[in-house]
C-alpha cells in the first residue's frame, strides 16, 4: 500500500502523485507508428492486438465504421471502403483547410483522422499494460511548424491523451543513441522516414543533449521512392502512367514496388510477377532501374545535409560521426552515399524504424521520473513579423534554443494610427509572400500620434514544445492594452471537441463564417494600407497600373460588405498582383537610401 | 539591489537574483536581471567560453521545464520564464559584440542606435572594404579576408583596454567595428 500524501503548506497545487505515473512514447510515422514505455527501468515496445509492433497509419473507413493498422485487410475486391494512408503528409502547411472527402460525402479532417489512429494506439497501450494510459510524449518532425505541432497535439489531445511533451524527431533518435549506446560527442542526425525528411545536428555530453542546428523537407521520404519506381515500371515496361490509375490502385502498385525496392537491397535482379489492375503480369527489376528512380531524391537529400552543415557553420571536421534513422536509411544505397560524401564515420545499430519511438520512451520516462538528462531543442524555422512594405521582421531566429521569450519595440507607419496588424510569420525569406503565415491579429485602442512615437512591444513566446504565442501591448499610451491571441488556427481544445461532436457540417460552416471574417479584416486592412500610400502610389505606378488598382478597390469597397469570401478573396488576390510592381519599386526605392542609419546585415 | 526580494512560497528574503530559494529550495519567481547575472559570474568582456558552456548545461539541467512536470502551473511557468532568460544570456554572452552591448547596457551607456553607422569614421572605414570587396578576385578575396582577420584581432584586443580603462565613447566605436567586420568574415565563407 502507498502512503497517503499531504501538501506542503502554502502552496496551492503540490505535485501530483507521479509514483505510479506512465508515460508512452509515440512515433507517429508517415507510414507506421510505434509506441513504447519504460516500465521497471526496460524500455518495451507496445505490440497491438495482433502482437505486432509496427502498426501502419492507415485509416479505413466503411459505413460509419472505422478500422485501423493491422486490422485492415487491403484486398483488391472491389468495395466501398476508403482508405486513407499517409495523413501525417497533410499536417504539413495548413491541416485545418485539407479536409478529405469519404466516399458517402461526408467530409473530414485530418486532425479527427489522426485521433483515430491515436485512439487506437492508446487502446493498444492500455491493452498492453493493463491500466489507463494518459501522459504521452510524442515525435514530430523537426521541420514540423508551429501550426503543424499544434494539430498533432490537438488530434492526440481529442483522442484522450495528455501530451507531455513533443520532442523531433531527430532528437528523439539521438536521444536513444546517447542513452542506450553511451555516444558523447557532436553527430549528424540523418532521417529519411516515409514521408518526411529530417536532419538535425546534436552535442551530446553527459547529462544535456543539446540540439545545434537543423533542417529538412517535410514532402521527401520512402514513400516517394516507391511511388517512382512504380511509375518508371508501369511507363517502360507497360507504357502506361501511374497516375491515370485511380488511387485505390495506385496504393496497391506502391506496394509492391515498396517491396521489390527491399529486396533489391540484397539482390541485383528480380524476376516476379506485378498484379495491375488485377492482371497478373510477369516483370524483370534491376538494381539500375532503383537507382534511377530514387537518385534524384537521395541527391536531394544530400543538399539538403550539407546546407544545414554549413548553415550551422560546424566544421566537418568536428563532427564524430553520423547517424542514421528512418527505415528508408536500410536501402545500402544511401549509406554508401553518406559515406562518400562525408567520410565520417556512419552508425545504425540501432534498428532504424524503431530508434525514434525508443527515444520517446525515455524521453517520456525521463519526465516522469525526473531523470538527470536533459533535452535542449530549437525552433527550426524564424518567426517574426510584417512590417511596412512587406518584409518581414525575424524576431526569433531560427536554430534558437526553446524555450525562448523575445520581445521587440515596434512602432505606427502613418499620422493617426489607432491600430496595427500584428502578421505573424515563419520563414527565413525576407518578403511576407515567400513565407509561411501562422496567423494574425489586430491590436486597436491605440492613441492617434504622428508616426514613429507610439511604442508597440511584440512578445514572441515558444514553449519546450515548439508551441508560439504573440502577444503585443501598447507601452506608449498610460493605459496598459494588451491582447493574447495564439495563432487564428490554434483553436483551443474545447472549441475543437465541440466542433467534431456536433455534425461536421455545422463545423465547416463556422469554418465559412469565420473564413469571411477573416476576409473582411484582411481585405479592409489591404484598403487602408493602399489609401495610407496614395501618394506614394502616383509616384511609382504607371497610369495604367493606377486605373487597374482604382477600379479593383473601387469594385472591393462594395463586396466587403457582403458575404462572399470567394469573391473577396480574389478581388485581393488580384489587387496584390496589380500592386506586386509598386511594392517592389517601393522596398528598391527605399534600398536606395543610402549607407547612413542601415542596419549591417542588411548591406 | 536595494528592493528586498521575496519568496512566494515561503516568504524569505533575498537580495539579487536567484534561481532558487535558500530555504525552501522552490524555484524564484523571475526578477529582471542581466546576463552575468544568470550565470552567476562578474560582468566582464573577456569570459571563458568554455566554463560558460559548462555552467549553462548545469543551470539548465535544473531550471528546465522538463525538470517540472507534475509541479504546478506557476512552477512550471517559472521554469520556462528562467529557462528562455538562460537561453537568451547564454546567447548575449557567447558573442563579443553582444556581450559589449551587455556591458554598455549595465553601465547605462548604451547608444540607441546600436546597428547603424553613423559615425563618419566608420562610415569612410565600411565603405573602403566594401568597395574594395567588390570586383575582387577569388585569389586576392582571400589575402584580403585574411589581413581583416588580422585587423580584427588588434581591434579585439582595443576593446579590452578601452573596456579595463572604463573608455565607453571608444567602446562603442570598437564594437561597431567589430560587428561589421565579423559579418564580412561570416559572408566570405
Amino acid at each position: 500500500m502507498s502512503l497517503l500524501q499531504i501538501n506542503e503548506p502554502g502552496s496551492k497545487k503540490e505535485k501530483v502523485t507521479i509514483d505510479n505515473d506512465l508515460c508512452v512514447g509515440i512515433d507517429f510515422g508517415t507510414t507506421n507508428c510505434v509506441c513504447t514505455i519504460v516500465v521497471e527501468k526496460k524500455l518495451k515496445i507496445i505490440p497491438d492486438e495482433f502482437g505486432k509492433t509496427s502498426i501502419p497509419s492507415i485509416v479505413s473507413f466503411n459505413k460509419n465504421k472505422f478500422k485501423i493498422g493491422n486490422q485492415i485487410q487491403i484486398s483488391r475486391k472491389k468495395n466501398s471502403e476508403d482508405y486513407i494512408f499517409s495523413i501525417k503528409r497533410l499536417f504539413v502547411g495548413t491541416p485545418h483547410e485539407r479536409n478529405i472527402n469519404l466516399i458517402d460525402g461526408t467530409e473530414i479532417s485530418p486532425i479527427e483522422i489522426a485521433s483515430f489512429i491515436f485512439k487506437y494506439l492508446k487502446e493498444c497501450c492500455d491493452n498492453y499494460l493493463k491500466k489507463n494510459i494518459e501522459k504521452c510524449v510524442i515525435t514530430v518532425p523537426a521541420y514540423f511548424d508551429d501550426r503543424s505541432r499544434s494539430a498533432i497535439k490537438n488530434s492526440a489531445k481529442l483522442a484522450g491523451f495528455n501530451v507531455l511533451r513533443l520532442i523531433n524527431e531527430p532528437t528523439a533518435a539521438a536521444y536513444a543513441y546517447g542513452l542506450e549506446n553511451k555516444t558523447r560527442g557532436t553527430y549528424f542526425v540523418y532521417d529519411l522516414g516515409g514521408g518526411t525528411f529530417d536532419v538535425s545536428i546534436l552535442k551530446l555530453t553527459d547529462g544535456v543533449f543539446k540540439v545545434l542546428a537543423t533542417g529538412g523537407d517535410p514532402k521527401l521520404g520512402g514513400d516517394d521512392f516507391d511511388s517512382k519506381l512504380a511509375q518508371n515500371l508501369l511507363e517502360r515496361n507497360f507504357k502506361k502512367k501511374f497516375k491515370e490509375f485511380d488511387k485505390k490502385e495506385q496504393i496497391m502498385i506502391s506496394k509492391q514496388c515498396r517491396n521489390f525496392k527491399e529486396r533489391l537491397n540484397k539482390e541485383h535482379n528480380i524476376n516476379d510477377f506485378i498484379y495491375i489492375e488485377n492482371q497478373k503480369e510477369k516483370i524483370s527489376i534491376t538494381y539500375d532501374i532503383l537507382l534511377d528512380s530514387i537518385k534524384s531524391f537521395v541527391d536531394k537529400t544530400i543538399s539538403i545535409s550539407k546546407h544545414v552543415l554549413k548553415q550551422s557553420e560546424i566544421e566537418l571536421s568536428n563532427l564524430d560521426g553520423f547517424i542514421l534513422v528512418g527505415g528508408s536509411t536500410k536501402l545500402q544505397y544511401i549509406k554508401k552515399i553518406v559515406e562518400t560524401e562525408f567520410e565520417i564515420p556512419v552508425y545504425s545499430n540501432i534498428d532504424p524504424d524503431y530508434v525514434v519511438a525508443r527515444g520517446a520512451g525515455l524521453h517520456a520516462e525521463g519526465l516522469v521520473s525526473g531523470s538527470g538528462n536533459l533535452l535542449l531543442d530549437i525552433t527550426p524555422l524564424s518567426l517574426g513579423i510584417e512590417i511596412a512594405g512587406g518584409l518581414m521582421e525575424k524576431i526569433v531566429e531560427r536554430n534558437s534554443t526553446i524555450p525562448a521569450i523575445k520581445e521587440q519595440e515596434f512602432t505606427t507607419y502613418e499620422k493617426g494610427q489607432t491600430a496595427i496588424k500584428i502578421h505573424i510569420l515563419q520563414g527565413e525569406r525576407e518578403t511576407v509572400k515567400d513565407n509561411r503565415s501562422l496567423g494574425e491579429f489586430i491590436l486597436d485602442g491605440i492613441e492617434p500620434q504622428p508616426p514613429g512615437i507610439p511604442r508597440i512591444s511584440v512578445r514572441f513566446v515558444i514553449d519546450s514544445n515548439g508551441i508560439l504565442s504573440v502577444t503585443a501591448s501598447d507601452n506608449s499610451s498610460g493605459m496598459q492594452k494588451e491582447l493574447e491571441v495564439k495563432p487564428t488556427h490554434n483553436l483551443e481544445i474545447t472549441e475543437m471537441k465541440s466542433m467534431i461532436t456536433d455534425s461536421i457540417k455545422y463545423a465547416s460552416d463556422d469554418m465559412k463564417k469565420r473564413m469571411l471574417v477573416e476576409s473582411k479584416i484582411n481585405a479592409q486592412t489591404f484598403l487602408n494600407e493602399l489609401s495610407s500610400v496614395n501618394e506614394e502610389l502616383k509616384e511609382l505606378c504607371t497610369k495604367q497600373e493606377i486605373k487597374k488598382i482604382e477600379m479593383l478597390v473601387n469594385k472591393l469597397k462594395i463586396e466587403i460588405s457582403g458575404n462572399n469570401v470567394d469573391i473577396i478573396n480574389d478581388l485581393v488576390e488580384k489587387l496584390n498582383k496589380a500592386t506586386q510592381n509598386f511594392s517592389e519599386n517601393r522596398v528598391k526605392k527605399s534600398l536606395k537610401s543610402g549607407l547612413v542609419g542601415k542596419k549591417y546585415d542588411k548591406l | 539591489m536595494n528592493v528586498q526580494n521575496v519568496c512566494w512560497n515561503c516568504s524569505a528574503q533575498y537580495q539579487s537574483f536567484q534561481y532558487f530559494c535558500n530555504q525552501c529550495k522552490k524555484i524564484l519567481k523571475p526578477i529582471l536581471a542581466n546576463a552575468f547575472e544568470h550565470f552567476d559570474i562578474k560582468p566582464d568582456i573577456s569570459i571563458d567560453l568554455n566554463q560558460l558552456e559548462i555552467n549553462y548545461y548545469e543551470i539548465q539541467n535544473k531550471i528546465h521545464p522538463d525538470k517540472f512536470v507534475g509541479c504546478s502551473n506557476e512552477e512550471s511557468l517559472y521554469a520556462q520564464i528562467h529557462s528562455s532568460n538562460l537561453n537568451n544570456s547564454y546567447q548575449i554572452l557567447q558573442n563579443i559584440v553582444s556581450r559589449c552591448d551587455e556591458l554598455l547596457k549595465i553601465s547605462h551607456k548604451e547608444s540607441n542606435n546600436e546597428n547603424t553607422i553613423s559615425d563618419p569614421e566608420i562610415l569612410n572605414e565600411v565603405m573602403t572594404i566594401q568597395e574594395k570587396l567588390e570586383g575582387i578576385n577569388d585569389e586576392d578575396r582571400k589575402v584580403f579576408i585574411l589581413e581583416i582577420k588580422e585587423k580584427l584581432k588588434i581591434y579585439l584586443e582595443d576593446l579590452e583596454l578601452a573596456f579595463k580603462t572604463e573608455d565607453f565613447e571608444k567602446l562603442k566605436v570598437l564594437r561597431t567595428k567589430i560587428s561589421y567586420y565579423e559579418k564580412v568574415i561570416k559572408d566570405s565563407k
